[in-house]
């Protein structure tokens, strides 16, 4: 059997619902917690690596991310190319709900993804940014757990902000 | 106390009505007798058949024997009812605070670094929404960049204090004032500068709401607004890095030179419409910050601040070699000043000079090649009063002979063409003597804006001089320009350009230039 030249070599990982993931190993080596752990134990390779904060909904999409951000690398870089980028990000979480964003944000984080993390961070704060306190609230399944005083008086240490705006509004 | 019922001293309950869910054989054994009574008090709330627990008080009140007696009464149904709305509130906040560290899953550390991508409004809001938020939000983080500018008056003091204390070593950007929202823009050097004259343009707001807010102390800043920057042995301006201030009214010289002090790492200073000179403000600059890029500065008095002296550009060329990008809009700067300037920062790449008065262009003269102009990108040169049309096509024929190889952009855009060799007032629309075409041959990658007005919509301004010199008035103190749009403007003596001494070059012109060829190495020579 002729293999091409350069055998691509592939990780194994099991997520926290006992799925095994086969990644390219160009693609693990974007987890930077993964690649730390490969560059003190290099005989590791074999092993199955085990992710028990990430479930498989999860991986796969980070999979996804990250094999899409490499082809984009892999091109050269031009405007149209960031263009691309962006609306690809955009596509990327655009239907997702928060539930789901929050959850990507913790196995971004675990498995020390900058860029991605980065990404969905900003993401979370667009879904924020603008909005009235109380489409936040709801918006974040968020209960007020504020005394009617503190709330005063919170709103009133930043009246600049909330001068004009109703509290109702939306 | 009064007995409405006896409390059976064990945990069964009495035989009333009462809901099934209560039915709770198994209150814990360590319950008092005060738990029992609660717990029963409570199931009243929602039995059925509803028990009317009114009734029963009306009836309490009217065997009472005494009008004393039945306030006291009343006076303890409000306490006993305040107590337990204080406790059932306590409870569902504290259960909310629950629900809400649940319903949350990110930890502080990364919903702190989601607030850091908030904008300052933003970011009060999220801290009222709940206790959790509101903690987040305190971190020192969230407040690397704050954000303050505002269309009207809102911000005081004590919000910008508050904000730079919590951000404390973080701060990296900080920006402030009065900037006037999106208008419909006539052209890219749309001044930025904004006082209650252009107020107008702030289409959303009542004149009314205006005169109010400028009487409103409370919502003004005052020169002292920066004062936080200083405060804590400069803690907070130590790593500062960027400063924007926009038309902050009372802002003086003195407190804008303490604050620029404090800041020693700024990259990028940017100032519009503030009341400070450009001369102390440059010195300072000189003094303080060293490893400056970018600086912009937009004067409030367009035309009237002439304060820049040679000396100043000398040291700021001398002490600040990073800057890169230079703004200089509404100033009167001369041309051997600005080449001081120009030639003397190696690193230069974005010029801008819009609205200045007085540089006619000489200062573009032998640039391209040596060092320092060199590396020019980017040059914008709108409005400029006395901006000639043959230093400008001297320019492009250098351009075309393969100087200024970076330039990309160069805009010379002028509302009212651009001045003849002769007398300054004497304009060119449509001028022949610059090679634009083969510019756009030769270097295709340059973006030339060249937007002078069309001819025949404006007056033949060299009649209406002629009939001003006849009738011995000092020259355009008032000057009938047709807009394009073909109204009538009559420019006021106050924004007009300050033209009484020409562009105050003339005394540099002929004889002046021979004299400035020379000298030009005396200026390099300055240049370390």
């Amino acid at each position: 059997m002729s293999m091409a030249a350069v055998e691509t070599k592939k990780i194994t990982l099991r997520t926290a619902d006992n799925h095994e993931f086969e990644v390219e190993e160009a693609i693990a080596m974007e987890f930077s917690t993964i690649k730390t752990f490969f560059d003190e134990n290099p005989d590791a390779s074999e092993d199955t690596i085990p992710l028990p904060n990430v479930t498989s909904k999860c991986l796969s999409a980070i999979i996804e991310y990250c094999k899409s951000h490499l082809a984009f690398r892999a091109r050269e870089t031009s405007s149209s190319i960031d263009e691309q980028v962006r609306t690809y990000d955009e596509e990327f979480v655009k239907a997702r709900d928060n539930e789901s964003l929050k959850e990507l944000i913790l196995a971004a984080n675990y498995l020390n993804i900058k860029a991605l993390l980065d990404m969905l961070n900003q993401a979370v704060a667009d879904r924020i940014k603008n909005k009235s306190v109380e489409y936040v609230r709801r918006f974040f399944g968020l209960e007020n757990d504020y005394t009617p005083e503190e709330e005063a008086a919170i709103r009133a240490e930043n009246e600049w902000a909330f001068e004009g705006v109703d509290p109702d509004d939306d | 106390m009064d007995t409405l019922l006896h409390p059976p001293p064990t945990s069964s309950m009495a035989k009333r009505p009462c809901p099934s869910s209560s039915q709770n054989p198994r209150l814990p054994s360590h319950f008092s007798q005060m738990d029992h009574l609660l717990h029963f008090l409570l199931s009243l709330a929602d039995s059925s058949p509803p028990i009317s627990l009114d009734l029963s008080f009306d009836r309490l009140l009217e065997s009472s024997p005494s009008d004393a007696e039945q306030s006291i009464l009343i006076d303890r149904a409000h306490k006993l009812g305040s107590l337990l709305l204080g406790a059932a509130n306590r409870s569902a906040r504290k259960r909310a605070s629950l629900h809400n560290s649940i319903a949350w899953v990110l930890p502080p550390d990364l919903t702190i670094k989601v607030f850091s991508m908030l904008d300052s409004q933003s970011l009060c809001y999220a801290a009222a929404t709940c206790s959790m938020f509101n903690k987040c939000a305190m971190d020192p983080l969230c407040y690397a960049n704050i954000d303050l500018t505002t269309v009207v008056p809102k911000v005081n003091n004590a919000v910008v204090s508050t904000m730079i204390q919590r951000a404390g070593k973080s701060l990296q950007s900080l920006k402030l004032g009065i900037v006037p929202g999106p208008t419909a823009s006539r052209g890219s050097c749309q001044p930025l500068v904004y006082t209650i004259r252009n107020s107008v343009d702030v289409s959303s707001i009542s004149w009314n709401d205006k005169k109010t807010r400028q009487g409103k102390e409370s919502s003004i800043l005052t020169r002292s607004c920066l004062y936080p920057l200083t405060g804590d042995n400069g803690a907070a301006g130590t790593l500062l890095r960027r400063l924007h201030l926009y038309n902050i009214e009372r802002m003086d010289n003195a407190s804008l030179c303490v604050a620029l002090a404090a800041c020693p790492s700024l990259l990028d200073l940017e100032i519009v419409g503030l009341h400070v000179e450009l001369r102390q403000t440059l010195m300072s600059v000189s003094s303080n910050c060293h490893l400056i890029e970018r600086l912009f500065f937009e004067s409030s008095k367009t035309g009237r601040d002439d304060s820049l002296k040679s000396p100043t550009c000398v040291d700021l060329v001398n002490n600040c070699p990073n800057l890169s990008s230079l703004s200089l809009r509404g100033f009167k700067l001369h041309d051997y000043k600005v080449r001081i300037l120009v030639k003397g920062f190696r690193k230069l790449k974005y010029a801008d000079f819009s609205t200045s008065y007085s540089i006619t262009g000489t200062f573009l003269r032998n640039l391209g090649s040596g060092s320092g102009g060199n590396l020019l990108e980017v040059l914008v040169l709108r409005d400029c009063m006395h901006l000639k049309e043959m230093e400008v096509a001297r320019f492009l024929t250098a351009v075309l002979s393969g100087d200024f190889k970076f330039l990309r952009h160069l805009d010379i855009s002028n509302r009212e063409g651009l001045a003849s060799e002769g007398d300054w007032y004497q304009r060119s629309y449509n001028s022949s003597i610059i090679p634009l075409k083969e510019v756009f041959e030769v270097r295709p990658n340059i973006c030339v804006l060249a937007e002078f007005p069309s001819e025949g919509s404006f007056i033949d301004i060299d009649h209406m001089i002629d009939s001003y010199i006849n009738s011995d008035v000092s020259l355009p103190s008032q000057l009938s320009i047709h807009t394009s749009d073909g109204s009538l403007l009559m420019s006021s003596s106050e924004s007009s350009y300050n033209s009484d001494q020409g562009s105050g070059n003339e005394e540099y012109q002929d004889s002046g230039f021979v004299i400035f060829e020379e000298s030009s190495d005396e200026v390099d020579f300055l240049v370390v």
